[in-house]
């Protein structure tokens, strides 16, 4: 059967060679396709390293000269930094908050690559081996505002190791600088002033968002000394203040609070200018890649539907085209169930014919990393579950493309197909 | 004649409806491709309200400080009003010159309430009142005399308003804090869509009333601005160049070390959409991008089409050739497959346009423009980027282009059959 397929595969050749070249290149763009998106969806599942939910950005903002309550500079006694203290202080003590924290560049989907604000600092352990890190500055009560593992009691352990003089390493940036084996206590050195500090824990690794693979990085202690010492109306706006809310009270909780506290909240020269919760903040971050992605959504399915049309409106040409043929074998005992399988399997044996070429080629785009390898590198896995997956969808395409103009030509009656030779 | 047509294509469409309904989906789909991508680009250049007069208006957002000496950047920015006095209100040929500074953020509360909301102002001057087209619903913008006297009025969109205090005449006279800095309501304005981005935001104030923090450079080029010029018509926009390079030659001249660079603006709507930091937009390559994903939208789903065409007409070959018989020409048949052919793009394109409606709805985020790069603010496309006669003529020309893609070469194919053998059906 097979055999004489390929014989009257290698008879129409000249029909063939058209939707053996469309087969191909479809299969290439496909399979692009699929392994964009397959990559996609492995990487938004990963864990985050925080959790958002139930936690909000309080922006502070500073008056101007001609508002009403500024305080000049001669004037002023505390820092810009006392003031946020106090800020703190007295959101701390709103109802339903459970933590508060300040903290530099750190805070989830805020300090990344579209924002423009991320620290790097090289890190080095004894001496020889060194990697690039993102250094986030916290205050210890970071890890209970954004969680960064699952397990409560991990956080609180998070934060009471952010001592003065620790650093809190992401597990990834641990294994890369200290090996497997390195456990806290050992010394690590931070920057080009190389300030020594010890690793007092580890922590999960943390991603700017979902489109991104984690990020090397490391916690230090943003201490309330610091706060006070080098915050000013310059710096301020560099300085995120987030707060996490029990889910209990966290319903219209941004109206509420910049009713209640608008008041409270002037001190100095600083006043409340809105409550956010994060995930307008990761709206924001994510909304390039989701557009991006949605565009290629769409793409795909232009593309999808086009080879759809190119491959059933070439069969269902072909199988009219061919129509005295197919009147031939009915009459000469082919059943009409045998008819169709003959049709289908041919269109799969040219699927197949397209294909092997069609994954040198992918092989090649892979190898030359013209494909997506932000998120994965290109390995044998990755490589294979595509190509199962386009041949997939390409053989179902084929099977919807051919199955219209087989049922009509099942219908046919012998005596009309032969007639018309 | 034209009922004749139709009635036949319906003939032809019961006929065979799967390849007739597969037919429209795959004009549909090429259509709402296209359409968007159309519809996406053109809501960036066209007249929106109340910006009704883009396409005969010069922009101005970046400057470049550069040392005479040996041409290295000491610093870029947006413009100072020393920059706009010296080379663009001076200008003698445009019609008005715009200046605004750009959007911020600042908390709006009234006396006696502890309500507080954030809400994006707009620095302006009272230029900007003439020449943008805003619907005034109460009370009247500031004028020349409020504006450089610096007085703290604002006008309020008309959304905030209602929400401060319950109508938009109610607003009139009254004081609002922003930020904690006194002003009073003059004016009550429709609200503006953030597809206007020159002009979109929720109060507007004189910017000298604001007293906006500078950015000092040494020679004092850069600032907080940015400058619109309305030419009379786009026409002028070479003779305002022209007397702007001049200006530029005595304002550098009086700079000392230091010479300005405005990276070849002013610039079209066009340009001023694709410049999103200082230096040179790369207009070829946008451009050519643009051709060649709309080339691909377009041919890839024609030559897909062509094989159904071609499948159709298949069994009309006889019927042709009897058409022939009785004296019609080649011209003619070709002509009435294509008119025939051209119904199925019709429906298709009409559906593809609703269907770009959508698509562009799920892509809203990518409309938005970078004038709004760091600020919350949320995406309303207004009706008129879709219902527009620009946009109709577009997607009755896609559809015939598809169709004559699609649909000339299979109809030359069956009309070029002998007719003996046509009449044979061979």
């Amino acid at each position: 059967m097979i055999r004489h397929l390929f014989t009257v595969i290698w008879n129409e050749r000249k029909n063939n060679g058209w939707i053996w070249t469309e087969l191909f290149l479809a299969s290439i763009c496909l399979w692009f396709i699929i392994d964009y998106f397959y990559v996609l969806g492995n990487v938004v599942h990963r864990p985050l390293g925080y959790d958002i939910s139930h936690t909000y950005r309080i922006d502070m903002s500073e008056l101007s000269s001609n508002s009403d309550g500024y305080i000049t500079p001669s004037e002023k006694k505390t820092t810009t930094g006392e003031d946020l203290l106090l800020i703190m202080e007295r959101v701390r003590h709103y109802s339903g908050i459970e933590a508060v924290s300040l903290s530099k560049s750190a805070q989830p989907y805020s300090a990344t690559g579209y924002s423009g604000t991320m620290n790097y600092q090289q890190l080095y352990y004894k001496d020889t081996i060194s990697i690039t890190a993102q250094e986030y500055l916290v205050t210890p009560s970071f890890f209970e505002v954004f969680h960064n593992s699952a397990d409560l009691k991990v956080n609180r352990l998070l934060s009471q190791a952010l001592r003065p003089g620790a650093v809190v390493l992401s597990a990834d940036a641990k294994d890369e600088l200290m090996g497997i084996s390195a456990s806290c206590g050992e010394q690590i050195k931070i920057g080009q002033d190389v300030k020594s500090a010890t690793l007092t824990a580890i922590c999960s690794p943390v991603r700017w968002s979902e489109y991104f693979k984690s990020n090397y990085c490391f916690y230090r202690l943003l201490s309330e000394a610091d706060i006070a010492e080098y915050i000013n109306a310059d710096n301020f706006l560099n300085y995120e203040l987030c707060v996490r809310v029990d889910s209990e009270h966290d319903v219209r909780f941004a109206d509420n609070f910049m009713l209640d506290m608008s008041d409270r909240l002037r001190v100095g020269n600083l006043y409340l200018m809105e409550v956010r919760p994060s995930s307008i903040l990761r709206k924001a971050v994510v909304a390039p890649e989701e557009s991006n992605i949605m565009a290629r959504s769409i793409l795909s399915v232009f593309i999808l539907f086009n080879i759809f049309l190119g491959i059933s409106g070439t069969f269902m040409f072909r199988t009219q085209y061919r129509w005295a043929e197919m009147g031939l074998r009915i009459a000469m005992g082919s059943s009409k169930a045998g008819l169709r399988s003959f049709l289908i399997t041919e269109g799969l044996i040219l699927l197949t014919l397209a294909i092997i070429p069609a994954i040198l080629v992918d092989l090649n785009m892979g190898v030359a990393e013209l494909i997506d390898i932000k998120w994965e590198p290109f390995v044998t896995f990755r490589f294979i579950i595509g190509l199962v997956c386009t041949y997939l969808v390409m053989s179902f395409v084929i099977i919807i493309g051919i199955w219209y103009p087989a049922y009509q030509v099942m219908h046919i009656e012998p005596v009309d197909a032969l007639r018309e030779e | 004649m034209i009922i004749q047509h139709l009635k036949r294509a319906f003939n032809i469409f019961k006929d065979n409806p799967y390849a007739g309904l597969i037919a429209i989906l795959g004009t549909a789909l090429s259509i709402t491709m296209l359409m968007s991508f159309f519809i996406g680009n053109r809501c960036h250049t066209m007249n929106i309200k109340p910006e009704s007069d883009r396409d005969r208006t010069l922009y101005v957002k970046w400057v470049g400080v550069k040392y005479k000496e040996n041409d290295n950047l000491l610093v870029n920015g947006s413009l100072s009003l020393k920059t706009i006095q010296a080379c663009f209100r001076s200008l003698k040929s445009p019609e008005a010159i715009v200046v605004t500074s750009p959007l911020q953020p600042r908390l709006v509360s009234v006396a006696k309430s502890n309500e507080r909301r954030k809400a994006y102002v707009l620095f302006t001057d009272d230029m900007f009142w003439k020449m943008f087209h805003f619907k005034l619903l109460s009370g009247a913008p500031y004028t020349r005399e409020e504006f450089e006297a610096g007085i703290k009025k604002v006008v309020l969109g008309e959304k905030l308003a209602k929400t401060l205090f319950g109508s938009s005449a109610a607003a009139i006279g009254k004081n609002i804090q922003l930020s904690y800095v006194n002003y009073s309501v003059c004016a009550v304005v429709e609200d503006v869509s953030s597809m206007a981005d020159y002009s979109f935001a929720q109060a507007w104030v004189p910017y000298t009333s604001a007293n906006l923090a500078a950015t000092a450079d040494p020679a004092g080029v850069t600032g907080k601005y940015r400058c619109q010029i309305f030419a009379h018509s786009s026409h002028d926009f070479s003779v305002i160049r022209k007397e702007l390079s001049k200006q530029v030659e005595v304002f550098n001249a009086a700079l000392g070390d230091y010479y300005v660079d405005f990276y070849k603006q002013p610039d079209s709507r066009l340009i001023e959409t694709w410049r999103f930091g200082p230096g040179y937009p790369d207009a070829k390559g946008h451009l050519l991008s643009s051709f060649v994903l709309f080339a691909i939208l377009l041919i890839i789903p024609a030559i897909n089409l062509s094989g159904f065409t071609m499948s159709r007409m298949k069994k009309r070959i006889s019927e042709l050739g009897v058409r022939r018989c009785f004296g019609s020409t080649r011209t003619g048949l070709i002509v009435q497959v294509l008119l025939e052919n051209m119904i199925y793009s019709v429906i298709g394109g009409i559906l593809g346009l609703f269907l770009s409606y959508w698509v562009l709805y799920l892509i809203r985020d990518r409309l938005i423009s970078t004038n709004y790069w760091g600020l919350d603010v949320g995406v309303t496309i207004p009706v008129e980027t879709f219902f527009n006669i620009p946009t109709f003529i577009a997607v009755f020309s896609f559809c015939l282009l598809l169709n004559l893609l699609s649909a000339s070469i299979p109809a030359w194919r069956v009309t070029s059959v002998p007719i003996v053998n046509s009449l044979n059906n061979e």
